[in-house]
């Protein structure tokens, strides 16, 4: 497996766990049915001085518990610091400006997985972590682990229910996202840029326009990784797919050119559609 | 032309009453119905272009600040006028004493061909509950399904059923709805007939229509008119202040994140065929106006990236064969989420609803 595809695992087991806390009807709502809400996403806590700061995945609370949600992807690998996490204390948290509804809350922290839950489970047993594993594939259910504090999650997880389709797209990319992971949005991004008559464009306001408002806060290192990834991503579509006949490029200006004709807007969102099954069988590296 | 909102109110008056007449006296109207039809404008008045399409607009202001006169030309034809009302920001009100088809042929154009400007889109949810301080005497259902084939339908799936009622009462028009919706017929209203008759007299008796569209029948108080289509835009106000509560985004707080807003869901009646509505709801065509790309799909699954074609605003949507979900970021148009509603509703399945967290949000 790639960097590439971990890292696209990855987000797909965060969007899968964070879909979790929104009251849908598609999509299983234990978090929300528990009282659950979103707190903060990779916020970074300091449990040791000694020690870097830890970055567990979600933190999501309800009146009386917190639940730290670390999203697993691959089948070894437990993270440097998982055993860490259960040092969190209210003090970290209030230190990191969240409220605290409950002098007595209490912490669970959870992993959470797909497909590679079983043997990441004998890994997790063989370092001797025993947090409670929850299994998001064709259906949800806890897998293993100790029983969470909060007897609502150990009653709710333990109950497997089926899934279908998928959990919806909350956030699309992170640090580590492979091309298919922001390839959509800068292709979304161009239709944009139709509709407002907007053609021209350089690689950087093309990206900081699919980060959005993330794009502002994130460092100058990773905005210019960033950049690099979408211009090969752009140079990719414009050499290897049929997405070369409405993208030019001149210097570093690049161009977007769709007729506003349903006939031709059809034939490009083929196009791109065309462009997102090639990137899936292959990645940049291979270029 | 005028050149204050008390000529305009003065000439509107005017108009309501020589029709009045003449309906008393001969049965039919002397001049053409007053109209009014509300625009959904994300936009200033200074970034509508003066040419679009075969139109050319004069935009002339008056004493009031947010009132304006419209000439609108077009080649080969007599110039007519328009009378803008831009005091509610978003939601601007064009009056109108001119021939039907003028009218309704301009607004088509400029609803549907200039950048950040819509019309409404009232789902007949939005209808009823307009004619709940009012007598409803009438209306018009206009189903046709446009999405599915024959094949998708099934043998008691009704695929077109138009019907105009006008009644003297409300009880005609409860019992013919109450009757269809016996039989499982679509009851999706597109316009409703309201009497407003207060102290012996009738106030109004206006139709309004799912896009906006508020044609004044009779009436002797053009104030009681006005009055009407404020509590209109009040009402879709409210809803659409709802909806973009719901727009998502990821905000930074103190090194990490919080995410805000919530997807909305769509549930459709019955199971849908993915692609075939996917490919005519992201055609970027009417009455949708989206336009997407699928990238990510497996079996009874597909994600789309999409444009609204009105805004340029960007969306995404997961489409499955009982919901869909539609993710509308921050800063995007709410107005996306009612025209979506209100065309499946009228053009593909009646009994669909939408969800936001709380519940259904019409």
């Amino acid at each position: 497996m790639t960097n590439t595809d971990q890292s696209f695992n990855h987000l797909d087991v965060m969007n899968s766990v964070l879909g979790l806390a929104y009251n849908l009807k598609s999509y299983p709502n234990h978090l929300y049915q528990t009282g659950y809400k979103i707190i903060r996403i990779e916020q970074r806590i300091h449990t040791d001085k000694n020690k870097g700061p830890i970055r567990p995945d979600i933190l999501f609370m309800n009146q009386d518990y917190g639940l730290f949600a670390e999203c697993k992807s691959g089948e070894y690998y437990t993270g440097n610091n998982i055993a860490e996490y259960s040092k969190i204390t209210l003090r970290n948290l209030v230190e990191k400006g969240i409220d605290i509804k409950n002098e007595l809350l209490m912490i669970d922290v959870g992993i959470f997985g797909k497909d590679n839950m079983e043997e990441l489970s004998k890994r997790l047993i063989s370092e001797n972590i025993r947090y409670p594993q929850v299994a998001i594939t064709g259906e949800i259910e806890k897998r293993g682990g100790d029983a969470f504090k909060d007897p609502n999650l150990e009653r709710i997880f333990n109950t497997p229910m089926v899934i279908s389709g998928k959990a919806p797209r909350i956030i699309k990319f992170c640090e580590d996202s492979g091309d298919s992971d922001f390839a959509p949005d800068i292709l979304n991004c161009l239709m944009a840029r139709v509709i407002c008559h907007q053609l021209s464009f350089t690689t950087r306001e093309i990206t900081s326009e699919a980060i959005g408002e993330m794009w502002d806060v994130m460092d100058g290192h990773f905005q210019t990784n960033l950049c690099t990834k979408v211009g090969k991503l752009l140079r990719y579509f414009k050499q290897h797919t049929s997405l070369k006949e409405n993208l030019y490029k001149n210097d570093e200006q690049w161009r977007i050119e769709v007729k506003l004709h349903w006939k031709s807007q059809k034939r490009f969102s083929e196009n791109c559609t065309k462009a997102m099954n090639g990137l899936g069988q292959t990645t940049l590296y291979d270029f | 032309m005028i050149n204050s909102r008390r000529e305009l109110h003065t000439l509107m008056e005017k108009t309501i009453n020589k029709n009045l007449q003449s309906l008393e006296e001969r049965g039919e109207m002397a001049d053409y119905a007053v109209k009014t039809n509300i625009i959904e404008a994300n936009c200033g008045l200074n970034d509508i272009p003066t040419e679009f399409g075969e139109y050319q607009l004069e935009i002339q202001p008056t004493e009031d600040k947010f009132l304006y006169n419209i000439v609108v030309k077009k080649a080969d034809e007599e110039p007519f006028l328009l009378y803008l009302d831009t005091f509610f920001e978003r939601f601007w009100k064009l009056y109108s004493i001119e021939e039907r088809t003028t009218i309704l042929r301009f607004i088509e154009h400029f609803t549907n061909n200039l950048l950040k400007i819509d019309s409404i889109w009232m789902p007949h949810q939005m209808l009823d509950i307009l004619g709940k301080d009012y007598k409803n005497v009438g209306f018009s259902i206009k189903f046709k399904q446009e999405v599915l084939k024959e094949d998708d339908l099934l043998d008691e799936d009704i695929s077109q059923l138009t019907m105009r009622l006008w009644s003297r009462g409300a009880e005609p028009s409860k019992k013919i709805v109450s009757l269809l919706e016996e039989n499982k017929f679509p009851t999706t209203k597109t316009s409703t007939r309201l009497l407003n008759f207060k102290d012996g007299e009738v106030k109004f008796l206006d139709e309004v229509y799912y896009d906006g569209k508020v044609t004044l029948a009779k009436g002797t108080e053009i104030d009681e008119h006005i009055h009407f289509i404020d509590t209109i835009i009040d009402g879709y106000k409210e809803k659409m202040i709802k909806i973009e509560s719901n727009r998502m985004s990821l905000k930074p707080e103190n090194n990490g994140f919080y995410p805000k807003g919530n997807p909305f869901e769509i549930k459709f009646s019955r199971k849908i065929n993915i692609e075939r509505v996917a490919e005519k709801i992201m055609g970027a065509n009417k009455p949708f106006r989206l336009w997407g790309f699928i990238h990510d799909e497996n079996d009874d699954f597909l994600r789309i990236c999409g444009v609204d074609t009105h805004t340029g605003d960007k969306f995404d949507m997961d489409m499955m064969p009982d919901y869909a979900r539609i993710c509308l970021p921050s800063g995007a148009c709410g107005n996306m989420i009612f025209r979506l509603y209100t065309n499946i509703q009228q053009s593909m399945d009646p009994g669909v609803i939408i969800y936001d967290e709380h519940g259904s949000i019409f």
